[in-house]
């Protein structure tokens, strides 16, 4: 399974919890605002973790191992 | 003033953790020690009434920072060691065991312990505030078949979500009308019922907990009107209190929460505070105001690192609080201690709905299950509307 997440920047509000569930995947901007890193690699275990945590919603993970074994 | 050389924090919450991190981000070369009351390092307290009581919980990061990192920025960190003590004018906290350490500053964020109303305390009761009750908590959720709750609050609501998850039979007990009736009042509160109810969990709410004793096989709680509620396991969400007994006799002023300006300054010279164990004034609400929120905390101890350091800080958030209860998230975002009007809109509920909270026509609260999009425009409308200075 191949997880990929965004960050709705409307929701965030900079709470950092997923920096640190899911380290190296996440980076808050100069706007305090979370973005996903460039390069950005995590385990689906670690993704979930920070969708769960995300006090403001603002996480979403999809999975896109379907598109990758469709291209 | 001159810059501090010796800088003490005293707690290993959130607020704690933030505060050291921050102070050695703005420059802060001097020695800095954390004396943390518990064994582990700073972790996020969020996850341990969600994740962590899962049947088979994830393997995810609990500390809010790795270990090594501690020793990096030259934070000394002294676990499973309690503040005792404090001689604010010969600048030492008292440590147990007898120790003392001395500071130029302290910042005291010591948090807060579970309430166990003596009544309701029975040998192996449970609470869950710390990392060190998760073990008992889970055993007993192993072993157990029937699980009371007392206490509808955010820790009851979501011990209980965990257990009806692993298919328990749960009561709840609530002394008010409704779970959370005290901050949402009881048309929003009765929401939350529903949302239990439609889970399996047994709500029984108006009548409060009188007292609790083991029996035969398993415990008794007997209720206010008289009923008794068998179980095999009690776990107490009784709310929790500021952790400042041991300032007794410092002259720290304290009024439920050690007082502080809105600069995180307590009655006591080079003495600041900050986090669940602050009462602090808010100019955002004219008002002194102590929350329990976990992301207010981390950003209070953020501004402590700040004030510590002689800048002129102004901490004015407007509070915030999440839940995760049912697969359902709970926000709250506002202060609204009243109001003369509460607009519900209910999507979905009990599962979806938004309640507006308004008080002379003016919005000064919302709480949302499900509608983060109805937080992040409340959040926006409350930050442009409320009075600051």
């Amino acid at each position: 399974m191949t997880l990929r997440a965004s960050v709705d920047r409307d929701l965030c509000i900079g709470a950092g919890n997923c920096i640190r569930l899911a380290r190296g995947y996440f980076e808050l901007d100069s706007e305090d605002v979370a973005v996903v890193a460039e390069g950005a690699d995590a385990s689906a275990e670690d993704l979930q973790a920070a969708e769960r945590a995300c006090p403001a919603s603002a996480i979403v993970v999809e999975n896109v191992s379907e598109a990758n074994n469709g291209g | 003033m001159a810059t501090p050389e010796r800088i003490v924090i005293a707690g290993g919450g959130v607020a704690a953790q933030r505060c050291a991190f921050k102070l050695r981000e703005l420059g802060f070369d001097g020695t800095l020690t954390m004396v943390c009351g518990e064994a582990s390092a700073p972790y996020d307290r969020t996850l341990l009434s969600k994740d962590l009581l899962a049947v088979e919980p994830p393997s995810i990061e609990l500390t809010l920072e790795p270990a090594p990192a501690y020793g990096e920025a030259g934070i000394e960190l002294r676990l499973d060691t309690r503040a005792t003590g404090l001689d604010p004018h010969a600048r030492r906290l008292r440590l147990e065991g007898g120790d003392e350490t001395p500071f130029d500053k302290l910042v005291i964020c010591t948090g807060g312990t579970a309430q166990r109303p003596r009544a309701l305390v029975a040998p192996g009761t449970l609470v869950l505030r710390e990392l060190a009750d998760v073990a008992a908590l889970r055993d007993a959720l192993d072993a157990c078949e029937r699980l009371i709750v007392i206490g509808g609050g955010f820790i009851g609501g979501e011990v209980a979500s965990s257990a009806a998850a692993r298919g328990l039979a749960v009561t709840m007990i609530e002394a008010l009308p409704a779970p959370l009736a005290g901050a949402l009042g009881p048309e929003v509160g009765a929401r939350v019922a529903s949302l239990h109810e439609s889970e399996g969990i047994e709500v029984l709410a108006g009548t409060a907990a009188h007292g609790c004793a083991e029996s035969a096989n398993g415990y008794e709680v007997t209720l206010e009107d008289g009923r008794v509620i068998r179980g095999d396991a009690v776990v107490l969400g009784a709310g929790m209190a500021p952790a400042t007994e041991w300032l007794a006799g410092s002259g720290v002023e304290l009024d439920d929460g050690i007082v502080t300006d809105a600069g995180c300054q307590t009655s006591a010279p080079d003495v600041l505070a900050a986090g669940d164990c602050a009462r602090w004034w808010n100019p955002r609400y004219a008002t002194h105001m102590r929350v329990e929120h976990w992301d207010t905390a981390g950003r209070h101890g953020a501004t402590a690192a700040a004030a510590a350091l002689g800048e002129e800080v102004v901490f004015a958030p407007i509070p915030f609080f999440w839940s995760d209860q049912h697969g359902v998230k709970l926000q709250y975002v506002g202060y609204a201690p009243t109001w003369d009007d509460v607009q519900i809109d209910d999507l979905d509920p009990p599962r979806s709905f938004v309640a507006r909270y308004q008080r002379d026509g003016e919005l000064k609260a919302v709480f949302a299950a499900s509608q983060p999009r109805a937080i992040a425009a409340a959040r926006r409308e409350l930050a442009a509307t409320e009075r600051t200075i």
